[in-house]
């Protein structure tokens, strides 16, 4: 059973791994608390869905997907760079506009791909279970995503990316054009999560417009788990981590649905997992040294600074 | 306008430079008024002033980081009075208080160089420079501070301190030779030990290189001892300018006492400390 559950894990967490990275792209690159990613993962499987349907191959159909993805995010950056809108505020309002714009998109509320040629259609061909046709498919994506990242994180351009994400000050200082760099690390990043709604739509045969909702949490949760698997900088570890962790989240969630939870709870379980992966890395030690005297000291002390170090940014 | 723009000796000039801001209270505030300013080249400018006098403001039209309202900013001989600070890398570089501000602190030694170079060379490609390149750079500009950072390219910069972030900073500034060197009281944020070595190393970088440099510092005595030409900027506008011989018998004393009479006795209340204090 065991055996079973991981299968299923690996299968469903895989292809949530090009989210995962765009998340990571996005926030932890960037530092943009861009929400488009959910929106861009539903354009992406809306558009995904309907040139499959039309009969496009599968990889025009994804490719195409991203590229609207990426267009989705540009517009956030467009909002943010030319009304001078807060990231986080344009994202929730294009986030919002795409969920209509899946809808148009679709010309109807959901669509199925039953009898098209997918992503995961080759399987079949090659005498492999649609299971591992999917893994493969997903592992080859993955793989492939991960290797590519790696390389543009290390070139001169992604160090500039990098650089905007840390300071635009000092990026600036040093002859970057950020504003530039935002718009090309949100389109990346929205691309992304649109290759990941297009993979899920061709793997389950069918797009519904609410596949969108709480997305982002999903991707959030395999984010955060996979953070926690490593505290090292370098961009490597941190890829490889990633990818584990959207994998062992879903391993979690797989295992929620066998032992019996109500499917109902799927969404608040993923939030539980958030933050009980947050209050682990932050508190995990805190609350055994809480037993004696001086841990409770060393926690009041932590808990003050962190009151006292606090910061409000108005985005309105 | 750009009268002087043929004058292959001057590095900067500044004419007519004028910047306001809106004060909290919807007050309009000048903070440089009408401000003129020639540099020759390779002359270490040392600017002092009160809080508020314009000197920051000043060097920030110069880097790109505020656009003068009116007025024109001419980098050795290039009109580049509204172009934004990344695209004046490779005429003006700054280096600013805070050690934070001037490296990326979770970036290496060496990758921060690579940006630096990148940024000179105005491109970004999409692959790496090469090690070598970025790392004979870097000691080639590091070596000379003694300081023994050639060694520690790998190092993550934000694990160095102050004072190291500050000497690398210079020396990142220093790449590929720019018209003008910005020093916005680069030292201002160390002990003194780490303030002295800074600004020796900095004062080894720009006279080998004959780099043209504007210093804020509120050192007094470090700015008429080192600097080739010392102003000094109140309400927004130069009201002491000397340089040469002129400077070798000022003293520090001599300086608090014109800046009074100058600005109408309205002193700073560090500038009135000093000058109550026998020492």
């Amino acid at each position: 059973m065991i055996w079973n559950l991981i299968e299923i894990a690996v299968q469903v967490g895989l292809l949530y791994v090009p989210l995962v990275l765009g998340i990571y792209l996005a926030m932890g690159v960037m530092s943009l608390p861009d929400l488009t990613l959910q929106g861009s993962f539903g354009v992406g499987g809306s558009t995904a869905a309907v040139l499959t349907i039309n009969g496009q191959h599968p990889v025009v159909s994804l490719g195409v997907a991203m590229l609207a993805g990426a267009a989705t995010g540009l517009v956030t950056v467009l909002l943010h760079m030319k009304l001078r809108l807060n990231v986080l505020l344009a994202s929730i309002l294009v986030a919002t506009a795409a969920y209509s714009m899946c809808l148009v998109i679709m010309s109807s509320g959901n669509l199925s791909l039953f009898g098209t040629t997918t992503a995961f259609s080759w399987a079949d061909g090659v005498g492999l279970t649609y299971r591992e046709g999917t893994i493969l498919t997903g592992a080859g994506v993955a793989l492939l995503l991960v290797a590519v990242l790696l390389w543009f994180l290390r070139t001169d351009y992604g160090l500039s990316l990098v650089a905007t994400g840390q300071n635009i000050q000092t990026a600036r200082g040093l002859g970057v054009r950020t504003e530039l760099r935002q718009a090309v690390g949100l389109a990346v990043a929205n691309a992304l999560a649109a290759l990941s709604g297009g993979l899920v739509v061709h793997n389950q045969g069918f797009m519904d417009v609410t596949i969108q909702n709480g997305v982002i949490v999903i991707g959030l949760a395999g984010m955060m788990l996979g953070l926690s698997f490593t505290r090292s900088s370098r961009v490597l570890p941190i890829l490889v981590a990633l990818v584990a962790g959207v994998v062992v989240y879903r391993f979690a969630v797989a295992t929620s649905l066998q032992i019996g939870l109500n499917p109902n709870l799927l969404q608040l379980l993923t939030a539980a997992v958030v933050v009980v992966v947050i209050a682990v890395r932050s508190q995990g030690r805190s609350w055994l040294s809480t037993l004696t005297a001086t841990g409770r000291r060393q926690s009041r002390i932590a808990r003050t600074r962190y009151y006292e170090e606090d910061r409000v940014a108005s985005f309105i | 306008m750009l009268r002087a723009s043929s004058d292959p000796t001057l590095d900067l000039q500044l004419s007519g430079c004028t910047k306001r801001f809106i004060a909290p209270g919807r007050e309009l505030v000048t903070a440089v008024d009408n401000l003129s300013l020639e540099v020759e080249a390779g002359t270490f400018v040392s600017i002092i002033g009160s809080n508020g006098a314009g000197k920051s403001t000043t060097l920030a039209m110069i880097a790109g980081n505020l656009l003068a309202d009116e007025g024109h900013v001419v980098v050795r001989g290039q009109d580049v009075t509204t172009l934004p600070s990344w695209r004046r890398i490779g005429l003006v570089s700054r280096v600013r208080q805070n050690p934070q501000d001037n490296m990326v602190s979770n970036l290496t030694i060496e990758e921060n160089f690579a940006l630096a170079l990148a940024g000179r060379r105005g491109r970004f490609p999409l692959r790496r420079t090469s090690p070598g390149k970025v790392r004979a750079a870097a000691q080639e500009l590091l070596e000379p501070l003694g300081m023994g950072l050639e060694d520690r390219l790998g190092a993550i910069s934000g694990s160095l301190s102050g004072g190291q972030r500050q000497a690398i900073a210079v020396a990142m500034a220093c790449l590929g030779s720019p018209a003008v060197m910005l020093l916005d009281e680069h030292v201002a944020a160390l002990d003194p030990n780490s303030a002295a070595r800074v600004n020796a190393a900095t004062e080894r970088l720009i006279r080998e290189r004959g780099i043209t440099t504007l210093m804020v510092t509120h050192d007094m005595k470090h700015a008429l001892d080192h600097a080739d030409r010392l102003l000094m900027m109140h309400q927004g506008t130069i009201v002491v300018d000397v340089c040469g011989d002129e400077l070798t018998g000022i003293t520090p004393r001599d300086l608090q006492q014109r800046f009074a009479a100058l600005s109408g006795g309205s002193l700073s209340d560090a500038s009135l400390l000093a000058e109550s204090s026998p020492a």
